[in-house]
């Protein structure tokens, strides 16, 4: 019997909801809910890989980093490194919540969390343009210290100081892909891609080396649905539904959109908002572009209702 | 041959601290190298690895932070550095292997283990893990925390938490899954994340330590493995059993452990946990189990050199 595949992004908001609930039991706390309607998809019949987000989480990771380093000397944590961390931490805190799930609703299912490395092209344009954020503000001096002793691309930031920048490049390749398909073929559930998976470049020799970047959660997981054949990529972020005009006083709440259709809105550019909605309905698009059935846009608490056509933004291939 | 490689966590970091992560990714790179020879040998590999000086970092950061970022607990501190060491040795042996034009996968999985019974009888039932502290401060962790902490002559209080037997790996049916198709897999680092049933029948992770020289032996059953190999530094190794290793494999029969655990007083304690655990675990299957310094993983079975426990079921080699 061949398998439905879904592939779900979960968002930051699925982990920290907000700045009062960082700590590892509201975390969990907050993971346990998302748990419940991946288990819901389940339930519904679908075999699901998931990707996750980890801004918060570097976040943490980074400035425990700085300080143990300013404190005591301890050696910095890169940001390959750190994105790997995170996805071992928050991986095992989705496994370990999805397997409490499964035993309430009597699913019989394995999960498995596949450290993941995502190949980026050392050419991409990103690397020349660092645009994200990352790690604590800085006064002038240090930051120009850390440019020149470290090579960081460094930026001012609306008089709140100095921050380090970092690329973020497209993703080109799932690296664990075949590993995480044979999984998903298998029948198990697989978290994978966490944070938009741990940057890799392949240097003159072929190597795999890691880099300081940042992958948009939502193309990598766009780019292993493609791979494993998936025909449901979910993007679960804030909001219920995506908006024409967000914000605005003609703001139009969409329940469904064609491919042709998105590509029309995503064009015209001003319906939505660069770093935030625009790049999930990119990562829709190319889902649909590399054969994918739906993308459905929607909030973690009705996943299964936009399962069941009530609600959420569908983006269909037709 | 099947085969369970259990590193020592400290032969993944360097011993030159100052060389911070770069120093890691080197001595990881080293260990890649030799066991990438047993790929191209057509050993089939599960590897597992300890954590004691990884974690032992991240509570040193989180200790340092503990005033501005939230602290980690165990549970988390471990799935951690699953996250991060799989990744660097994932990295490692792939790059080997596609130097070499072999295509095997290497996968990392994050693992967690159902905990039991503290630490066999002979082998320490505690471990004192992270920073050490002065008394007020210890006296402080021990009433907000319920810490249990240790005085060490001469460093101070550190935290003390139990080492427990594991029972059962959770993820058993992935590893084996992808084990079996030829994948390389890195698994249940430190021993595997320890985690308990509650009385709801909910998993739930635990403080404590995992005596993972045991988990060795649950991944040799699990996936039927020929042979157990931990590897170490060579001094650790000649420190325990008290041999000459320049002649090649030593075979040292295993009803003669007792007799070693009793005499030797320099048997460091991540070694007695190996030999009980080999001890307990031999007599019941008779899988060899090696003792390797790093720079012989590769020649093995051969033309290495180190200690080889025979039990009275398998042919004594000469």
């Amino acid at each position: 019997m061949s398998q439905k595949i879904a592939v779900i992004a979960i968002g930051g908001n699925s982990l920290v909801k907000d700045k009062t609930r960082q700590s590892v039991q509201d975390q969990y706390k907050a993971v346990n809910e998302t748990c419940k309607h991946i288990a819901d998809m389940i339930l519904a019949g679908w075999t699901v890989a998931i990707g996750h987000g980890n801004g918060p989480q570097v976040g943490f990771v980074l400035r425990r980093s700085e300080i143990a380093f300013q404190v005591e000397g301890i050696h910095e944590v890169p940001l390959d490194v750190c994105g790997a961390d995170t996805q071992g931490a928050t991986g095992y805190m989705l496994q370990q919540n999805l397997y409490n799930e499964f035993l309430i609703n009597k699913i019989d299912k394995k999960v498995a969390t596949i450290v993941t490395q995502v190949e980026v092209d050392p050419n991409d344009p990103a690397f020349q343009h660092p645009t994200k954020p990352i790690g604590s503000f800085m006064d002038q001096s240090l930051a120009e210290e850390k440019k020149d002793k470290e090579g960081w691309s460094i930026r001012e930031d609306a008089g709140r100081g100095w921050r380090r920048v970092v690329p973020s490049p497209l993703p080109k390749r799932v690296v664990e892909e075949p590993a995480v398909k044979e999984l998903i073929n298998a029948g198990m559930c697989v978290i994978t891609v966490g944070g938009g998976g741990i940057p890799v470049v392949a240097d003159e020799s072929g190597k795999l080396v890691g880099i300081a970047a940042v992958i948009d959660k939502d193309y990598a997981s766009s780019l292993l649905a493609k791979g494993v054949g998936a025909e449901l990529l979910i993007i679960s972020t804030a909001v219920e539904k995506v908006a024409l005009n967000f914000g605005k006083p003609d703001e139009e709440w969409l329940d469904r959109m064609t491919l042709e259709e998105a590509r029309k809105f995503f064009a015209e550019g001003t319906h939505f908002a660069k770093g935030s909605m625009a790049p999930k309905i990119q990562a829709c698009i190319w889902f649909l572009e590399g054969g994918g059935k739906t993308a459905i846009i929607t909030n973690p608490e009705n996943i299964g209702r936009a399962l069941a056509g009530e609600t959420g933004t569908w983006i269909v291939s037709e | 041959m099947k085969i369970v490689i259990a590193l020592d966590g400290d032969l993944l970091v360097s011993e030159d601290q100052s060389q911070g992560m770069l120093g890691q990714m080197e001595a990881i790179t080293g260990i890649a190298d030799q066991m990438g020879e047993l790929v191209r040998a057509g050993h089939k590999l599960v590897i597992t690895h300890g954590n004691a000086p990884q974690v032992g970092f991240m509570l040193l950061r989180g200790e340092a932070a503990r005033h501005i970022v939230h602290p980690l607990p165990l549970d988390i501190c471990g799935a951690d550095t699953q996250g991060a060491t799989g990744y660097m040795l994932q990295k490692a042996l792939r790059n080997w292997l596609d130097h070499e034009g072999l295509e095997n996968e290497v996968l990392t999985l994050i693992t967690q283990v159902v905990v039991g019974a503290p630490a066999p009888h002979g082998a320490p039932g505690t471990k004192g893990i992270g920073p050490f502290f002065e008394r007020g401060r210890a006296q402080a962790l021990n009433k907000n925390h319920g810490w249990e902490l240790e005085m060490v002559p001469g460093q101070g209080y550190q935290r003390v938490v139990p080492c427990l037997t594991p029972k059962r790996i959770l993820e058993a049916n992935s590893i084996r899954h992808l084990f079996e198709r030829g994948q390389v897999v890195v698994c249940s680092g430190g021993g595997g994340i320890p985690v308990r049933i509650n009385e709801l029948g909910n998993i739930v992770g635990v403080e404590a330590v995992v005596d993972k020289a045991y988990t060795a032996f649950l991944l040799g059953e699990e996936l039927q493995a020929d042979m157990i190999i931990f590897v170490s530094q060579w001094e650790r190794i000649i420190n325990t059993f008290d041999l000459d290793l320049n002649n090649g494999l030593l075979n040292f029969h295993f009803s003669d452990l007792d007799n070693l655990l009793d005499r030797n007083n320099k048997i460091e304690d991540t070694m007695r946990h190996k030999l009980i655990a080999s001890r307990n675990r031999l007599e019941e299957n008779g899988r060899p189990v090696l003792f390797v310094p790093p720079d012989q993983l590769g020649k093995i079975p051969d033309r290495c050199k180190g200690i080889q426990l025979v039990s009275g079921k398998i042919a004594v080699k000469s």
